[in-house]
Order: C-alpha cells, then sequence, then structure tokens
C-alpha cells in the first residue's frame, strides 16, 4: 500500500473506451468499498454508449454521507486503462495536484504525463493477454488503482468481484494489484 | 449496526424496483422509456422469477399503463407504473382521471426532457408538465430517498383520508443511474408499515358507478373536495415520514440546511445535494423540498421570512409565464406574508446539461456578494459554467 487516501471524501475517475468495462470498473469499486461500511456513490459520464469511443466513469468513496451530484471535474485518483486516452483526457486536467494517476502502459519510459502527479504504471494488456481474457482489462486495473491508493483493500475488492464475475477476474484482479509499480520520472 | 445484507448497491432505478417488490403490489402495467427502463426491466425480473406475486401487463402504451393502473386500483388493487418524459406526456389525460377517481396509484417518474430537440436526459419539464393533475408530487434527491419515498408512497395514497395519486420523482440518469448504498427495510418491517388496508372499491357483489358525467352544479364540489384533501394530505405525508421504520433518517416535507441565513437557496431534486455540498461552509440557508404537490408553504414561508436574497432554482422553463414553476410559488408565498424580498430565480440543468460544483460555487459566492452590498436586483437566467448574475 503506497498511499493513503488523504481525505475522507474521496474521488475517482477511470478512463477506458466503451466496452472495456470502465462502468463496472467503478461500480466494484463502490460495492468493495460498501463492504468497508464506507458511503459510496458510481455513475458514468451520461451519453451515446458507443464501443470503442472514450469513456469516463466516476466513483466516490467517503466517510460521511456523498450529497454532491454533479461528475467529479479533478479527481484525486484517476485510472487510464490505456496510455493513448493520456492524450484524449490531460491527466493534469482531471486529477488534483500531488494525486494518483494509474496508467495501464506498454513503454512507461515513453510516458510523459506532466509533474506534480504520482504516476503508477502496470503492462495491463500483457496480464490479460496471458490470462487468455481481454475482457478482464477492469479487473486488473481495479487492482491496481486498489493497491497505488489504498483506498479499498484487496479483499473487499476479491469479496466484491467473486460474487458476479469468474475466478479468472479475480487472478486479473491480483495480477493488477501486484504489478503496479511507482512510475519514476526523469 | 445494520446487517450487511439489508445494505446494497443499487440504482436509484433499481431501489425503486426494490421497494415496489417488497411493498407487494398486485399489478404492475408500464411501457419502458429511457431513463426508467431499468424499473420496468426489475420488475418484469422479480414477476418472473416469483418474487413478485403481481400481474404484469407488458402495454402497448403508456396511455394504456396508467388506465389498466385505474381499472385495477378501482378493484382494490395495489398498482404501480412508471414513466418519463414523452411517456408521462403521452399520459396526461389519465392522470386528470387517476386523480379525480381518488385511485391509490403509485407511479415512479424518472424526470427527463421532453421533445423538440429530442434529448433523453434529466430535466422537470415533464414532472412541471403534470403539475395541476391533482397527484401528489414527491422528489427524491438519492437512490436511498426513491427507495424510502416509494414505500412512504404507498402509506400515504391508500390511507383512507387521503386516496390520491402520488408520483415519486427522481432526476433522470444523475439518479436513476447512479449506484449508491440502499439501506433496505426487511419483509416484516413493511409489512407492518403497509398494512392492506380496506377501501371502497368496483365490486360486482354490490355494484357503483365512478367516474359518471356530473353536471356544473355537482362537478365543482367534487373538484374543491379533491383539491381540499390533496391540501391536507401534507399532515398524511408527516405521519408517514414519522412512522417510517428507517433507523438513521427523519424525513420531512422540506429539508433544511443553516437555517437563518441571509441568503436562502430554494430547489427540488439532485441538484440540490450539490447546492448543500457548497453550502454547508457559507452563510447560505438550503431548503430541499420533498414534498412539492402539496407544496409544503408554511414550512418553506419560515424558512423565507427573515432572508435578504432567495435563489429559487428549477430544472424547467413555464414558457411566457412571469417566473418559472417553483419560482412562481415562492413569490407567491412572499406576496402573501406582504414581504418584498428579492428572487433570483434561476434555471438550470436542462436536457441533462451538467450542473457542476464549480458552477454551484460561483453562483453561490455571487448571491452571497450581493446580499452583503444590499441586493434589490431580481433576475430571471439560465445558469452555464460561466454565471453572469449581476
Amino acid at each position: 500500500m503506497m498511499k493513503k487516501p488523504r481525505e475522507e471524501h474521496f474521488e475517482l475517475i477511470f478512463v477506458g473506451r466503451g466496452g472495456q468495462g470502465v462502468v463496472t470498473a467503478s461500480r466494484v469499486l463502490a460495492e468493495a468499498a460498501l463492504l468497508e461500511q464506507k458511503f459510496v456513490q458510481s455513475f458514468p459520464e451520461f451519453g451515446p454508449e458507443r464501443s470503442g469511443a472514450p469513456v469516463k466513469a466516476y466513483a466516490r468513496v467517503a466517510s460521511a454521507p456523498i450529497e454532491i451530484r454533479a461528475p467529479v471535474e479533478k479527481a484525486d485518483a484517476t485510472v487510464f486503462f490505456e496510455s493513448r486516452l493520456t492524450q484524449v483526457f490531460k491527466p493534469v486536467d482531471i486529477t488534483h495536484s500531488g494525486g494518483v494517476v494509474v496508467i495501464g502502459c506498454r513503454e512507461p519510459s515513453k510516458l510523459s504525463v506532466g509533474d506534480g502527479l504520482q504516476v503508477f504504471t502496470l503492462d495491463a494488456q500483457e496480464i490479460v493477454t496471458s490470462l487468455q481474457r481481454p475482457l478482464s482489462l477492469n479487473m486488473v486495473m481495479l487492482g491496481a488503482v486498489a493497491s497505488a491508493t489504498g483506498i479499498v483493500s484487496l479483499d473487499s475488492l476479491k469479496t466484491a468481484v467473486g460474487k458476479k464475475f469468474s475466478p479468472v477476474d479475480l487472478q486479473a484482479l491480483e495480477q493488477g494489484f501486484m504489478k503496479v509499480v511507482k512510475h519514476e520520472t526523469g | 449496526m445494520l446487517s450487511q445484507k439489508l445494505l446494497q448497491l443499487m440504482s436509484g432505478n433499481d431501489a425503486i424496483a426494490y421497494a415496489v417488490m417488497q411493498a407487494d403490489v398486485d399489478v404492475v402495467a408500464a411501457y419502458p422509456i429511457t431513463p426508467q427502463t431499468v424499473i420496468v426491466e426489475r420488475l418484469s425480473e422479480h414477476v418472473a422469477a416469483g418474487r413478485l406475486d403481481a400481474e404484469f401487463v407488458p402495454v402497448e402504451s403508456e396511455h394504456s399503463a396508467l388506465s389498466v393502473c385505474v381499472g385495477a386500483s378501482l378493484v382494490g388493487a395495489r398498482v404501480f407504473t412508471a414513466s418519463a418524459s414523452q411517456g408521462l406526456a403521452l399520459m396526461h389525460e389519465m392522470l386528470y382521471i387517476a386523480a379525480g377517481l381518488r385511485c391509490p396509484i403509485v407511479m415512479a417518474v424518472v424526470n427527463r426532457a421532453l421533445s423538440a430537440p429530442i434529448n433523453i436526459h434529466g430535466d422537470h419539464s415533464d414532472m412541471m408538465g403534470s403539475r395541476d393533475s391533482g397527484w401528489m408530487q414527491i422528489f427524491a434527491e438519492s437512490p436511498q430517498q426513491a427507495y424510502d419515498f416509494t414505500i412512504m408512497a404507498y402509506r400515504i395514497a391508500e390511507d383512507r383520508n387521503v386516496l390520491l395519486p402520488v408520483a415519486v420523482n427522481i432526476d433522470g440518469f444523475t439518479v436513476s443511474h447512479c449506484y449508491e448504498g440502499v439501506r433496505v427495510l426487511d419483509k416484516d418491517e413493511i409489512k407492518s408499515y403497509l398494512p392492506r388496508v380496506p377501501r371502497p372499491r368496483l365490486d360486482a357483489e354490490t355494484p357503483m358507478t365512478v367516474g359518471a358525467m356530473f353536471s356544473p352544479d355537482y362537478y365543482h364540489i367534487v373538484k374543491t373536495e379533491q383539491v381540499k384533501t390533496l391540501q391536507q394530505s401534507i399532515k398524511h405525508f408527516k405521519e408517514a415520514a414519522k412512522t417510517y421504520p428507517a433507523r438513521d433518517v427523519q424525513y420531512d416535507v422540506t429539508h433544511v440546511l443553516n437555517p437563518g441565513s441571509r441568503v436562502v437557496v430554494v430547489g427540488l431534486g439532485g441538484v440540490m445535494g450539490t447546492v448543500r455540498h457548497v453550502a454547508r461552509n457559507m452563510d447560505v440557508g438550503v431548503v430541499s423540498v420533498r414534498l412539492f404537490r402539496p407544496f409544503p408553504v408554511e414550512e418553506v414561508r419560515q424558512q423565507l421570512e427573515n432572508a435578504e436574497l432567495i435563489v429559487a432554482i428549477d430544472r424547467a422553463y413555464s414558457p411566457g409565464a412571469p417566473a418559472p414553476p417553483l419560482a412562481s410559488d415562492v413569490k407567491t408565498i412572499l406576496q402573501d406574508m406582504d414581504l418584498n424580498i428579492p428572487v433570483w430565480s434561476v434555471v438550470c440543468g436542462l436536457g441533462g446539461h451538467e450542473v457542476r460544483l464549480s458552477t454551484v460555487e460561483k453562483l453561490l459566492n455571487s448571491a452571497v456578494e450581493a446580499a452583503e452590498h444590499g441586493v434589490k436586483t431580481r433576475i430571471q437566467t439560465y445558469i452555464t459554467e460561466e454565471v453572469t448574475v449581476t
């Protein structure tokens, strides 16, 4: 666990493509945090559903009731399902200064994310390829964000995932949790 | 601490369908429409799986949906329907009939904009178009409230002193498709909260006529009686709120934050949560209206009388009217109180237009600043991200 959430009101933005399970990832994170008796909120960016198009989903985890009913403008943690999407939504534009950015990325040395962010990377595609399950990409990213932020425990995530998803999804989740690493800029 | 199984992650739509299942309704007649569809899907699943022993009538239109509900309600059944936007518009003539025939129907309205231009996203135009149909109108701001108010709605509607249809409104998408933790009641709690109360009903053994023609000498009597009953139903809402078996909330016709503030914001629906989040650390009062019809005049009056500036937030226009719907109600109350407090009438969030935290911050800061300088200006504006109120 590399970072404690800095406040009891923690906001996340998941960025991926339509069909990658971005909305599901946000919902499973909320379900896991609910198991820890936290107040949670999960909702997608509302608009037409288009397979392959960039999509966002939001999640809030708090120790007090959540009243806001507006999208997250700048998050405490952002999760990019693939590195190319950092060109569509710039991490510095949608992440608080000092916040966490988790990026599914094959070549982290080529990343240029901007200053003032804690960047974490993992080769999520390599994990789902080795598991022969491309649809588990969202589980890999969930595991990674849990590890990078500590906002929810791996155990709670496993319980939430175990209820509705397959054993391979659990493996994807665990591998994401274990393989994410802090990205050293320079 | 509640048992974990009573705390579930649900969207606003899920929460309503779950409440309807637990309310053990006898008849569901509904036609799916975005953003209400999930309610109808879930209920058909509950019926198919045997979790709900109800007649599910897959009607061919919303006009038929409410017609089925009226007929079923008149023979004594507990009934449910749900709609939104164009669907609610298609129900329009039946809305008045349901109210006039005193049918205790509960309907979820997942508030959505009306065409043209086509838009599937949230605002309150649909319900405001049905505002005067004689239904009780409740606004829920969250999946939890959507659940609680749906259960409460049956208690109020079926009260022998009410017998009126009740609409439970939730914002399209921002509440209907938003997932949050919802604490549900257990079966026994619901059963004792929603007893089956016998009421006058159509019965072949003791024939009677309902909905007959009334001449000008009598029609006004029935209508005036109906309106009085609607006005008095406010106390039945309060009773239903007070006796509601939820543990950690006490609902009322309004929710008030920071009473006695110089600036008071009044509004309906989910956007008020965002307003409260911002106003918590400011000298700004927030009155969230939970029961819109009948309007809680006394409760709102008490919160307004000492304000120096009132901001009335609507998510609908009333085209050609002197003010949008909620602002009109607020101004009427002020006039009746002989009060000359300036009102900023703000329309926002039309057709799903996001009302951002930063937008609300700018609005409230402008209002506080204006109040400090002894504002006299009345404003009517549509608010965008830029927030220009001068």
